[in-house]
C-alpha cells in the first residue's frame, strides 16, 4: 500500500472512530431520513428484526446486521471499499474516505453503506479482470437493494474490455448463477417466499415517507386513477438510459457505469443522500473531462445548496411548521435538478472531448471556432 | 360500596318477585373532596322474557337483541365529554365510565365478524343519534371469557340529541320518577358528564342499564360549596315512577367536621326530610316519601370555599403523556401506572392506536418498581385502512411502585386522499386505560385521550406537483437525449469577437 493511500485511509477511520465513539452523532443520524429511507436505515432493520417482518428488507441483510451491527463493522466496510477503489484510482480512495456524505451515511448506519461498498468493489475488480468476484457483488447487491442489478451491461463491458477470457454469455450466466444462489439463500433464511414482497414494494411504491427523491411527493398527490401510470413511467425512466448509454459510451464502460449508477442514485423508488457516493467517488477517473465540462463551478455550488437545505426545509416543515411540504418538495427537486445537472455535464465533456480528439486527429486548429452541438 | 349493596338489593328483589319484568331506578350524589359533586343516574329495566309484548322493555332495543343477524350476546355504549379527574374524584359511581369520546363494546353469541359489527353500529348510531363510524378503529380483545369487539371515537362527543333517546327508552320517560331530573341544560353543563347503556342478553331474558353520571362544580358561579338537588338540575320530582320497583336516593355526606374548625360544619336541608342515614350517606326512598325532592348540604359558617391545595390521590393512577422524539416525525408515548397501595395490584393495560400513527416496537419497553417476570405484553399489528394497533399489558404492580410503559410512535406520511377531513387539527389517539381489581369489583381508570399533529402535504398541489416533477425529470431525459443523439460541429468564430 503506498504510504499516502495508507494515511488517507487510516485519517478516515480515525475519523470514523472518533464520531463513532467520542460524539452522540451516531444515534442522532440514525434516524435521519435524509441520510437512510425506511429500507435502508438502521431502525428499520431493527424494527423488521423486532416484528419479524420481510417487507423492506432482504432476509441476506437481516441476517447480516443482526450480527454484524457495529460500529467497527461499518468503519472496516468503509476501509476495504476505499482500498478496493484505490485499485482503480488512488483519488478516488481519498473522496470515498472523505466524502461528507458517505462519512455522515456510514455513521448513521445506513445499509446504503453497504449498497455502494458492493457496488464500488464490483466495479472495481471487474477493472482488474476478477469476473467471478466482481459479478457476485454485484448479483448481491441486486438481491439486496434491487436496483444495482442495472449496472449489470457497464459491469460486463468494464470486464470485456479487461480482455476477460469468458464471453459476454458465459459472464451473463455467472451472474444469474450468481443471483440464484443468493435468492435461494433469502429463501433459506426466511423459510418462505414472503421476501419477495421487499421488490415489488420498491417498485409499487406505497411508504409515501418523504426522501430525496421524486416518487414521494408526486404519489403523495397523485389521482387514484393515474396512480398506476406514473409509477410505471417513473420505474421505466430510471432504468430506460441503460442501454443507450451503454452503446454511446461503449469506448469508455467505466464512465458508463459512474453516469448509470448517479441516475439510479437520484432516480430510484428510494433513493437518499448517500447513494450519490457512488458516482461522486468514482469522477476522479474522469479528471480529463473537467476543462470539457460547461459550468462545473455553478454545478458543485448547486449540489451543495441543495444537500444543506434537505434537513433544513425538513425542519421548518415538521418540526417549527413554519413551512410547509411544498419546502422539503423544493429540495429534493433541487437535489435531482443539480445531480442530475452533474450527469449531464459528465456526459456532454466526454461526448465534447470525442469530438475535440477526432478534430485534432484531422489537425484542425479548434482556437478558431466554436464548438457547438446541432 | 354503595353500588354493591344495590347489587345486593337488586338480586334479592328480583328472587323474591313473581312477574316477569321489573324496572328499578336510583340516583346517588356524592360530594368530592375539591368541592365537585358526583352525581350519578342508573335505570335498570329487566325482562325474564323479552319479546315484541314486552311490557318495560323498550321496543326498539328488543328488536336490537333477539335481532339473529346483529347475534348481541352484551353491548356497552358510552358517550362522555370534559376529563374525568381521578387524582381528585378517585373512580366513578359506574366503573366503566370516565372515559372521554364515544365507546361501543359489543360481544356476540357466536363468533364475531366485521358484518355483525358493522350493523350494529349502524343500528345503535341511528338509535341515539350518533355518528360512531368505526371503519378504521375496531379492536378485538378477549376480556373475562367473552370476545369482544370495541371501538373508542374520542372526537364524537355527546350531546342534548343523544340523551333525548336514552329519556325515551324510561318506562316513565321524563314524567315521572328519577327521569325528570334528567334536564339537558344542567346536565351537559356539568364538568364532567356521561351517558351510558349496558344490555345483557339473559337466556330468554335480558337486562338494561342505562346511566348518566355528571360531575357539578358548585362553587364555580359564586365561590359557595353548598348545593341543592334542586339548584343542580333546576327541577325536582313531582311525582313518582308508578311501573318502577324501587325507586332510591342516595344523598352522600361529607365527612364529619372537626371540633374546632367552623369552617367545615355542614347541614342537610330540610332537616325534617324522610331519609334514612346509613354510612354517611341518607337514603331516601322515592315510592314511599310524601314530599317533593329537594335535598341540600350547606356549610353555613364558610363564605367562600377554597380549593383545597391538597387532595389524597386513589390508590392506582394512570397517566400518558406525549414527548417529542429523536426526529421531527416521531414521538415518545409514555405511560405512568403508580400503585400508592401497600399491597401488591393485578391491572392491565390497554389502548389502541390510529393505523396512521406506527409504533416503533424495537423502542417499546416497559421498566419501573415492577418484576419484569410478572409482566406479559401483546401488541396486534395495525391494518392500514382497516384497524389501529393495539396494546395489552397485564402487569402486577408492586406496593408504591411506579411502572413506566413507553414507545417511540411515527407519524405516518399518507397519500392526500388517506388523510380524514380538518386534518390539521390533528389526528385523535384515544384514551388508554388500567382495569384492576378493588372492592370486589372490575375498576377502570382512563387516560386522557391525546391529539397528534400528522405531517400534511400541501393539499392544494395535485396538478403543480404532477407538472413541476414531470419537468424535472422530462428536463434531465431532454438533456441526456439531447446529448445522445446529436452532433458537434465547429463553427468559425466572428472576426468582432476574436479580436
Amino acid at each position: 500500500m503506498p504510504p499516502s493511500l495508507s494515511l488517507h485511509i487510516a485519517a478516515g477511520v480515525a475519523l470514523r472512530l472518533f464520531l463513532f465513539y467520542a460524539t452522540s452523532l451516531p444515534s442522532l443520524l440514525e434516524f435521519r431520513l435524509e441520510l437512510s429511507t425506511p429500507f435502508t436505515s438502521i431502525v428499520g432493520v431493527k424494527e423488521a428484526l423486532a416484528i419479524g417482518s420481510y417487507e423492506k428488507h432482504s432476509p441476506l441483510l437481516l441476517a447480516l446486521l443482526h450480527h454484524l451491527d457495529h460500529p467497527l463493522f461499518w468503519i472496516s466496510l468503509d476501509a476495504t471499499t476505499a482500498y478496493a477503489v484505490s485499485k482503480l484510482s488512488r483519488p478516488c480512495a481519498a473522496v470515498y474516505m472523505h466524502n461528507p456524505l458517505t462519512l455522515l451515511t456510514t455513521v448513521a448506519r445506513s445499509s446504503v453503506s453497504l449498497q455502494n461498498a458492493l457496488v464500488l468493489c464490483a466495479v472495481s475488480l471487474a477493472h482488474r479482470g476478477r469476473a467471478l468476484p466482481a459479478l457476485t457483488f454485484l448479483s448481491l447487491a441486486g438481491a439486496l437493494f434491487m436496483y444495482p442489478a442495472a449496472l449489470l451491461p457497464p459491469l460486463i463491458m468494464v470486464l470485456l474490455r479487461r480482455e476477460c477470457v469468458l464471453g459476454t454469455a458465459r459472464l451473463l450466466s455467472i451472474f444469474l448463477a450468481t443471483t440464484t444462489a443468493a435468492v435461494s439463500l433469502s429463501r433459506y433464511i426466511a423459510a418462505d417466499w414472503t421476501f419477495l414482497s421487499l421488490y415489488t414494494s420498491l417498485v409499487r411504491v406505497d411508504d409515501l415517507t418523504p426522501n430525496t427523491g421524486v416518487f414521494w411527493y408526486l404519489l403523495v398527490e397523485m389521482f387514484e386513477q393515474f396512480k398506476g401510470f406514473f409509477t410505471l413511467v417513473l420505474q421505466l425512466h430510471t432504468v430506460v438510459y441503460v442501454l443507450p448509454v451503454c452503446i454511446f459510451l461503449s469506448h469508455r464502460p467505466l464512465l458508463a457505469y459512474t453516469f448509470l449508477a448517479g441516475t439510479l442514485a437520484i432516480f430510484k423508488s428510494y433513493p437518499c443522500i448517500g447513494d450519490v457516493g457512488v458516482f461522486v467517488t468514482l469522477l476522479p477517473l474522469f479528471s480529463d473531462l473537467f476543462q470539457h465540462a460547461r459550468h462545473p463551478v455553478f454545478v458543485v455550488a448547486l449540489t451543495a445548496t441543495a444537500a444543506g437545505l434537505l434537513p433544513l426545509f425538513r425542519y421548518l416543515w415538521l418540526r417549527v411548521v413554519t413551512g410547509n411540504a411544498n419546502f422539503y418538495y423544493a429540495s429534493t427537486l433541487l437535489w435531482t435538478f443539480s445531480n442530475g445537472l452533474v450527469l449531464t455535464e459528465l456526459l456532454y465533456a466526454e461526448a465534447r472531448r470525442v469530438f475535440v480528439d477526432r478534430t485534432a486527429h484531422e489537425k484542425i486548429d479548434v482556437s478558431k471556432y466554436d464548438i457547438r452541438q446541432v | 360500596m354503595i353500588s354493591w349493596l344495590i347489587l345486593l338489593l337488586l338480586i334479592g328483589l328480583a328472587a323474591c318477585r313473581d312477574s316477569k319484568d321489573g324496572f328499578d331506578e336510583f340516583l346517588s350524589i356524592k360530594p368530592l373532596q375539591d368541592g365537585r359533586v358526583d352525581t350519578a343516574f342508573n335505570f335498570t329495566i329487566s325482562d325474564q322474557d323479552i319479546s315484541p309484548h314486552s311490557h318495560l322493555f323498550p321496543l326498539p332495543l328488543v328488536n336490537l337483541l333477539t335481532s339473529p343477524e346483529l347475534d348481541i350476546d352484551e353491548l356497552h355504549l358510552s358517550l362522555s365529554a370534559g376529563r374525568w379527574d381521578y387524582d381528585k374524584w378517585h373512580y366513578p359511581t359506574f366503573p366503566q365510565l370516565g372515559s372521554s369520546g364515544a365507546e361501543v363494546w359489543v360481544s356476540h353469541k357466536s363468533d364475531r365478524s366485521q358484518e355483525k359489527w358493522n350493523r350494529v353500529v349502524h343500528r345503535i348510531s341511528g338509535l341515539f343519534c350518533a355518528s360512531l363510524s368505526t371503519s378504521d378503529n375496531t379492536n378485538h380483545l378477549l376480556l373475562d371469557d367473552k370476545t369482544w369487539t370495541y371501538a373508542q371515537i374520542s372526537s364524537q362527543l355527546p350531546c342534548t340529541e343523544n340523551l333525548t333517546p336514552f329519556i325515551a327508552l324510561l318506562p316513565c320517560k321524563s314524567a315521572a320518577g328519577l327521569g325528570q331530573l334528567l334536564n339537558p341544560h344542567k346536565i351537559f353543563d356539568a364538568d364532567y358528564h356521561s351517558l351510558a347503556l349496558s344490555m345483557f342478553n339473559q337466556g330468554s331474558g335480558a337486562r338494561l342499564e342505562i346511566k348518566v353520571e355528571a360531575v357539578f362544580n358548585p362553587a364555580r358561579v359564586d365561590q359557595q360549596r353548598q348545593y341543592s338537588t334542586k339548584a343542580m338540575f333546576d327541577r325536582t320530582v313531582k311525582q313518582k315512577c308508578e311501573l318502577a320497583d324501587s325507586s332510591m336516593v342516595y344523598f352522600g355526606l361529607p365527612p364529619p367536621p372537626g371540633e374546632e374548625l367552623n369552617q367545615d360544619v355542614w347541614v342537610v336541608l330540610p332537616e325534617d326530610h324522610e331519609g334514612e342515614v346509613k354510612d354517611g350517606t341518607i337514603e331516601l326512598d322515592l315510592m314511599t316519601t310524601s314530599k317533593q325532592l329537594g335535598l341540600a348540604l350547606i356549610w353555613p359558617f364558610q363564605e367562600t370555599f377554597i380549593y383545597p391545595r391538597y387532595t389524597t390521590k386513589p390508590p392506582i393512577q394512570i397517566r400518558r403523556d406525549q414527548i417529542a422524539g429523536p426526529v421531527e416525525e416521531t414521538f415518545t408515548m409514555k405511560i405512568t401506572i403508580e400503585n400508592t397501595q401497600d399491597e401488591d395490584a393485578q391491572v392491565s393495560y390497554l389502548q389502541s392506536i390510529p393505523w396512521q400513527v406506527k409504533p416503533w416496537l424495537h423502542t417499546f419497553r416497559i421498566y419501573g418498581d415492577s418484576s419484569s417476570d410478572s409482566t406479559s405484553f401483546k401488541h396486534n399489528q395495525a391494518k392500514a385502512d382497516k384497524e389501529p394497533y393495539s396494546l395489552q399489558v397485564n402487569t402486577t404492580l408492586a406496593p408504591h411502585s411506579e411502572t413506566i410503559i413507553e414507545c417511540i410512535y411515527q407519524r405516518q406520511f399518507l397519500k392526500y386522499t388517506d388523510y380524514a377531513p380538518d386534518i390539521h387539527r390533528g389526528i385523535d389517539i384515544p384514551p388508554g386505560f388500567i382495569r384492576f381489581e378493588a372492592d370486589n369489583m372490575t375498576k377502570v381508570a382512563y387516560t386522557t385521550p391525546m391529539l397528534v399533529d400528522l405531517a400534511t402535504p400541501d393539499f392544494s398541489m395535485p396538478y403543480n406537483v404532477i407538472i413541476i416533477t414531470s419537468t424535472v425529470v422530462a428536463l434531465f431525459f431532454g438533456s441526456v437525449y439531447n446529448i445522445l443523439v446529436r452532433d458537434f460541429q465547429l463553427i468559425p468564430k466572428k472576426e468582432s469577437k476574436s479580436d
